[in-house]
Order: C-alpha cells, then sequence, then structure tokens
C-alpha cells in the first residue's frame, strides 16, 4: 500500500485563509453592483468563522459565487492561485514537501477552498490533480454557480471517517502516512493519520500537539 | 450577367444544351451517398480552379491544399493584379501572389514542410491567372481560358466583398455579378463544377434553425424575391441617394451605403453583404449550367491550429466588437442568451476540403452550412464576458500600466439592452461630448479672470482650452464611429438568434476515411470555448487584427532566401506548347534575381 502526505492547505501551505479566496471571486463578479451586495456575505461568514463554525461559514461565503459562471470561476480561480498562493507558500511548507517527495510519499491537498483555486498552487506544487481535495461549486445547466458546494463538503474539520474513507479508496495505508496541519480544526484528522505535524499551529492545535506529543515545526 | 448560360462546351468542343444539364442539375441537386469519402483520392491528380485566394479563407484553404494534398494535379490562382499595376497584367498578378507565397503567415506550414523543395514542389501544380471576377469571364485572357476549360474540374469561388455595408455598387460587381462570371467560367468546363462561398447569415432577419436548404425565391420573411429586379433597386438607390448628397468622397460613399443597407433592411437581410450574397444564391439557382455546391460559412474567426493557433488576417467579425470592449467601453448592446455562431477558419477549411471532394466524386452536396450554434453552441453573453476575462487576462501581463491593470480588473463589459441609457451607453456618452465640446467651443475663459489672473495664466488657460476642446472633438468622432458600428453589429449579436443548422457536413465528415480524419474531419463538437477565446482568439486578435484598428500595421513574414519566382502561367503558352500539367515549372527559386524559367 502507498503512503500518503496530507497537506492542509491553509495554514501549513500558505497563511492566507478560504475565505479570502471567496472574497476575491465575488469582489470580481461581471456586474458592479453584485460586487457590493456580494462583499456583504463574506463579511458575515467571516464573523461565523470567529465564532468558530467553520462549515457554516464556508457555506455563507461561496453562497457568495451564485450566478456567476464557470468560466469566470475558472479564470479568477487561476489568477488568485497564482498571485496570491503561489508566491505566498511557506518556505517551511517547501521543505516538509521535499521530504515527503523524498520518503516517497503521495502528496494530498486538503483545503476547504474551490478546486479552480488549489489547481494552479497544486500544479506549482508538483501534485497530481486527483491528489487535490477541494471543494467544488455546484453548476447549473447553463455552467452557472448555484450558490452552493457539491457534496462531500470539505469544511474546516474533517473528521477521522474522512481520512480512513479516503485512504482505503486510493489504497494508503494511513498508520504510516503523515498529515500536516496548522488550525485546531484539523485536530481530528491529525489524530486519524499515523504520523501527525503541527506547522505554525495556532493555540488550540498548539495545546493537542503537546497533549498528543505530536512535533511542531515553527516557519 | 449569364453570358454562357446558354450552352457549355464539353472536352474536345462538343456542345450540349443547357436543358440537358438541367436534367442533369436536378439529379445531382443534392446526393445522399453512405460510401467512403477520401480526399486524397478525390484530389488525386485533378486541376482546380481557385478565386479568392488573396483573402483571409482562401489562402487558408489553398496552403492546407498545397501541403496536406500533395497528390493535387494542379491548382490554377485567379489573382487580381494590383489596380495600379503597370504594363503586363498577368506578370503584376503573379508578382502579387509571389509575395503572398514567400511572406504570408497564412502559407507557414508549407513553406515550413517545404523548406527549399518549395519551388519544386509548386513546379506543375500552380498557375498564376490573371483576372477579376467583377470583369466578364473574370477578365480571364481567352487562349488561358480555353486551356482552362479543358483541364479544369472544379472552381472554388471564395473571392468577395465581406464589408457589412459596402457601396452598393461594389457589392454587387463583386459579389453578385462576381459569382456570375465565375459561374460562366465554370460552365465552360467539360464537367462545370463549382464550389461558391457564401454565409450563413443569407438566413436574413428570423430567429431559430436554419436548415441548409437552397435559395427559394423568397425573402426571409416571405415575399418572393427577385434577384434582378433587388440589384436593380439597390442599384438605384444607392444612385437616388447620391444624387440628393452634397456629399463627397468617403462621406458620398457612406451616403450610398446607408441607402443599399436601408433597402437590405426593407428586403429582411441584416446588411447589403448578406443582401448581395443572398441575391447571388438566388441567381446562381436559377442557372441550370453549372454544378453548384454553396457552402455557407457563419462568422470565420481565428484558426485552432491550421496554419498555427490564433491566426487571422484583417479585420474580421469580431475584431471591432473585441477592440471595443478592450477599450474604455464597457457595455454593449446584446442579448446574451442568443447564439454567436464563430467557426475557426481552419475548420471551415476542412470542411470545404469535404465539400470539394464530394463535388469531384461527383456526390455533390447543394448546399452546407458551417457553423457552431448547432453543434458546439456558443451565446453572445458567454463572448462577452470571456472577452473581458481575456483583456484582463492580457492587461495583467508585464508592461501594462497601473491604470489599465486596474481598470480592467475591476471594469468588466455587459451586455445590456439596446435601449438602455445608463451612464456608459454610448448614445448617452456622445451626448455628454457633445456637451462639453460646444460649451468649449463657444466659452472665452480667459475672459472671465480677473485681470492680474489673465495677465499670469490667461494664455496657458487658452492653449489649455484648446487642447481640452481637440480631445472632446476626437472622443465625440469615436464615440460616433462606435455608433455607426453597434449598429451594423446589432442584427449578430442583438436582435437575431440563428442556429445554423450543419448536418450535411456533418454527415459528409462521417463518410471520412479514418486515416484522413486526423487533418479533414469537421469537429467542432470538440471546441473548448474557453480555451479557444481565452489562449487562442484573444491573442490572436491582438496579434493579427487589433493593430490594424489602431492604425497599426502587421508584419508578414520575412521571405526566405532565394526568392522564389513565379514565372506566371503557362497557360498563355501558345498552343503548340505543351501546356505543364505535371511536367512544367511554374515556380522555381531563382538566385541573385535571375529569372530561371521552365
Amino acid at each position: 500500500m502507498d503512503t500518503a502526505a496530507f497537506y492542509r492547505v491553509e495554514g501549513a501551505i500558505v497563511d492566507r485563509p478560504a475565505i479570502a479566496a471567496a472574497a476575491y471571486l465575488v469582489a470580481n463578479t461581471q456586474h458592479m453592483r453584485d460586487r457590493f451586495l456580494r462583499i456583504g456575505g463574506i463579511a458575515a461568514a467571516a464573523s461565523i468563522a470567529l465564532g468558530g463554525d467553520r462549515g457554516l461559514s464556508a457555506r455563507v461565503a461561496w453562497s457568495g459565487v451564485r450566478g456567476m459562471s464557470e468560466d469566470r470561476l475558472v479564470v479568477l480561480g487561476e489568477e488568485y492561485g497564482e498571485r496570491h498562493l503561489v508566491p505566498n507558500v511557506k518556505d517551511v511548507a517547501r521543505q516538509l514537501l521535499a521530504e515527503s517527495r523524498v520518503r516517497k510519499h503521495r502528496i494530498v491537498l486538503v483545503s476547504e477552498s474551490l478546486d479552480v483555486i488549489v489547481g494552479p498552487l497544486a500544479r506549482a506544487l508538483g501534485v497530481a490533480a486527483e491528489d487535490v481535495v477541494a471543494n467544488r461549486a455546484e453548476m447549473n445547466a447553463e455552467l452557472r454557480a448555484t450558490g452552493r458546494l457539491c457534496d462531500p463538503i470539505v469544511g474546516g474539520q474533517l473528521g477521522g471517517g474522512w481520512a480512513r474513507a479516503f485512504a482505503k479508496e486510493r489504497g494508503i495505508d494511513l498508520e504510516r502516512s503523515f498529515v500536516y496541519g496548522a488550525s485546531g480544526g484539523d485536530g481530528m484528522l491529525l489524530s486519524a493519520v499515523g504520523h501527525a505535524c503541527a506547522v505554525t499551529p495556532d493555540r488550540a492545535l498548539r495545546r493537542l500537539a503537546r497533549d498528543n506529543g505530536w512535533p511542531v515545526v515553527e516557519a | 450577367m449569364r453570358a454562357g448560360g446558354g450552352s457549355v462546351m464539353r472536352a474536345g468542343g462538343a456542345s450540349v444544351k443547357a436543358t440537358d444539364m438541367k436534367t442533369h442539375s436536378h439529379t445531382n441537386g443534392h446526393h445522399e451517398s453512405s460510401t467512403e469519402l477520401s480526399v486524397h483520392a478525390a484530389l488525386a491528380g485533378k486541376h482546380v480552379l481557385v478565386t479568392g485566394v488573396t483573402g483571409f479563407l482562401g489562402k487558408v484553404w489553398l496552403g492546407m491544399l498545397l501541403d496536406l494534398v500533395p497528390g493535387i494535379g494542379r491548382v490554377s490562382v485567379l489573382v487580381r493584379p494590383p489596380r495600379r499595376a503597370k504594363g503586363d497584367r498577368a506578370v503584376a498578378a503573379t508578382a502579387r501572389f509571389e509575395k503572398i507565397v514567400a511572406t504570408s503567415p497564412a502559407l507557414r506550414p508549407l513553406r515550413a514542410t517545404l523548406g527549399a523543395a518549395l519551388g519544386t514542389y509548386l513546379d506543375g501544380k500552380l498557375d498564376v491567372v490573371a483576372g477579376d471576377v467583377a470583369e466578364p469571364l473574370c477578365g480571364i485572357d481567352a487562349g488561358v481560358l480555353e486551356r482552362l476549360a479543358a483541364s479544369v474540374d472544379l472552381v472554388v469561388h471564395f473571392a468577395g466583398l465581406t464589408d457589412f455595408e459596402p457601396d452598393p455598387k461594389d457589392a454587387v460587381e463583386v459579389n453578385v455579378r462576381g459569382a456570375m462570371n465565375v459561374a460562366d467560367v465554370t460552365a465552360r468546363l467539360r464537367v462545370p463544377r463549382l464550389v461558391h462561398f457564401s454565409t450563413c447569415f443569407v438566413a436574413g432577419q428570423r430567429d431559430g434553425d436554419v436548415f441548409e436548404t437552397r435559395a427559394t425565391g423568397l425573402m426571409p420573411d416571405g415575399r418572393p424575391l427577385d434577384a434582378q429586379l433587388a440589384v436593380a433597386t439597390l442599384l438605384a438607390r444607392a444612385d437616388a441617394a447620391e444624387a440628393g448628397s452634397e456629399r463627397r468622397g468617403a462621406a458620398l460613399r457612406r451616403v450610398r451605403a446607408e441607402a443599399g443597407g436601408v433597402y437590405a433592411r426593407e428586403c429582411a437581410f441584416p446588411n447589403t453583404y448578406t443582401f448581395s450574397k443572398a441575391i447571388a444564391e438566388q441567381l446562381l439557382a436559377e442557372r441550370n449550367d453549372v454544378r453548384v455546391s454553396v457552402v455557407r460559412p457563419a462568422i470565420v474567426e481565428c484558426a485552432r491550429s491550421y496554419p498555427f493557433p490564433g491566426w487571422n488576417e484583417g479585420i474580421n467579425t469580431s475584431g471591432p466588437l473585441v477592440w471595443l470592449l478592450a477599450g474604455p467601453f464597457f457595455e454593449l448592446p446584446s442579448r446574451p442568451e442568443n447564439h454567436f455562431d464563430v467557426v475557426p477558419v481552419d475548420d471551415v477549411a476542412k470542411g470545404t476540403m469535404l465539400v470539394v471532394a464530394a463535388a469531384l466524386q461527383d456526390t455533390p452536396l447543394d448546399v452546407a452550412q458551417m457553423g457552431t450554434s448547432h453543434q458546439r453552441p456558443f451565446t453572445v453573453g458567454r463572448a462577452i464576458e470571456l472577452t473581458g476575462l481575456g483583456v484582463r487576462k492580457h492587461h495583467e501581463r508585464p508592461g501594462a500600466s497601473k491604470l489599465e491593470k486596474l481598470l480592467f480588473r475591476y471594469l468588466d463589459a455587459v451586455p445590456v439592452p439596446a435601449e438602455s441609457d445608463s451612464m456608459f451607453a454610448i448614445p448617452r456618452l456622445r451626448r455628454h461630448a457633445k456637451t462639453v465640446r460646444t460649451w468649449l467651443e463657444g466659452a472665452r475663459i480667459d475672459e472671465t479672470l480677473p485681470s492680474p489672473l489673465k495677465k499670469l495664466v490667461g494664455q496657458q488657460v487658452s492653449r489649455t482650452q484648446l487642447r481640452a476642446h481637440m480631445a472632446t472633438s476626437g472622443l465625440e468622432t469615436v464615440l460616433r464611429r462606435v455608433d455607426q458600428m453597434l449598429v451594423l453589429y446589432k442584427p449578430f449579436i442583438h436582435d437575431h438568434d440563428w442556429i445554423f443548422r450543419t448536418d450535411r457536413i456533418d454527415a459528409l465528415s462521417a463518410r471520412l476515411a479514418p486515416a484522413e480524419r486526423a487533418n479533414f474531419a469537421w469537429n467542432v463538437r470538440d471546441l473548448d470555448w474557453r480555451t479557444y477565446w481565452l489562449d487562442v482568439q484573444i491573442p490572436g486578435l491582438a496579434a493579427w487584427c487589433l493593430p490594424l484598428m489602431n492604425g497599426k500595421s502587421v508584419p508578414d513574414d520575412a521571405p526566405a532566401e532565394p526568392r522564389l519566382r513565379l514565372a506566371g502561367s503557362t497557360l498563355a503558352l501558345p498552343a503548340n506548347v505543351p501546356a505543364a500539367h505535371g511536367n512544367g515549372a511554374h515556380i522555381a527559386p531563382v538566385a541573385n534575381g535571375a529569372e530561371a524559367r521552365a
């Protein structure tokens, strides 16, 4: 069986939260009036995130893309990825990724963002498209976003169940695999994988790391 | 206009009456066949006469033919000598075509494939025939015509005037009489096969599915179309408008063009161009001395792959729209849900290859439409949005100013209803520009200044006022032109929603031999519009079309050394000299300017 290295994009690879990507997309809708209206939704999502419910926050934030065409999402997603994610990959993340390659781990990127945003980052990091786990915007028949995310939704908190299902489907030995997270919401994911590591963690994850004896990598 | 329509010449000079041809023509109106179609087999050893090879589509097709169908027997190209050329017409036409072969980007693959062997390859393949489709029998020298008639298997007529609203006289001369003159030449062939280029938009002012039916003698709204009367009226309207106008030069031509456009719309056609093409189709349909296959492309745009991605020549249909949206105009009066039938030029060239092969196999299509709205629909709204995104992408590149980046990042083009009077609407901008210009014209700002201030800055204020006045006048001119342009485009992006059926070319392509599918299959179904528009069309227009719209030029390729020299046509040689079918050297590389004729 393969071994994998799971990386939570938000925090472990780049500092920018997924909500920043959502804000970028809605600030660039085709019609000017929509931009102002939808930025309000992003502000609401941000306040929900601060309250701790990252799943609900993601739903609210991505609902702002409702009505946007697939063309626009792809072009803006690439633009955001190339302009704001790729140049801002943490040095420590690059080192960890290099180590994963030396160990011949299958690198899996896990992100709350949309696939069109993480795609350019994955390409830049040499990660195969099928090893990107991200959200997908649901499209209607006219190829316009409905404002909903396709199931399964990748939220801020991924459980051990998800990790086990993913590993079973791809033939990955979870016990021998590695996982890199950065926030308290990643705790359950880190608990489910054999070798967990906290990368520049927030306070909640730092506490979890101490309790579980996970190594902590600082920038 | 129908000279030569009474009888047709067979090889050996035998004459066949028109009535015989009529029977033949009817039975050949449309053949459905299930036999395998091979472009290579159909064209092997055949002789084709091509008009319009100096145009966008004609050049791509000619390049594809010479490059990908090496078994073609002979190609004669009708080339109009430059208007101001002095001396021998044949020499002037040859020189014109020589430059195309040597420098046109459309022929890059041919030059790349053959390199120094280009001259040898073309030796025995190509004749330049001096002529002009606007002249009777295309102005071809009688001796040359006689030789062509004895040898040519099929005529492909690309030549045409594609301006939306030309002077009706020019439209009639080139698009209507030109087609008849080419048909007259075709009628002299042993087997009078003609592939005539028209446009899908002869469908006129209507909506919905447009099927591939021959000209019916009716206008799009069902009224009878008397083609001869329509031509006479079109010209009379233009002449009457001219007589009633005091304008001169270009302004007078505009008056004539507008009068023609008004009559075209009265006859339920979008413009003079489509009207003239519909009249030509009608007149061809009434002829029974030629077997006509009518090809109707939709909006022909940048190449997908042949000769190379993005190739485009001249100012095409979507160029002005992209130019508009790439500038400070963010609203386009249009209906986003309407189909926008754009088709890459190489897809039309491939389709043409199939139509030509079918005609040569005597299983001709009488009409073949070539567009994408049926099998791979694209909409006006999507084109506008992708254009905005493409322009945004373009301006993100190094070299763009901060203001440009800011503008194009945050101001997207949007479709608006034609009656929109928002702050960005062109009519409103024109009104504002006029108000400002009028005020600047009449105001004496320096006179309003207190005397000491006037002494100090009076002259400077006057100069600034003059500059502002000139700038506003310039803006007003641009806005007027944009407004006129939008009127011309309105039928295509706002008023009508056409879906051009392409069942016939699709069925023909299904018969294509498997080994030839990679080069010639009609496969618009696999067009990825996002990739095409962003990575092919916008960069293609930026490279080859937009500079022309901004008054600049686009470079031809540098000619290779030694320079190719065309010897012209041996078809003009005296009768006792053998015609050069496969053995004559018509194009040969010449070193140091010395001519080498075989």
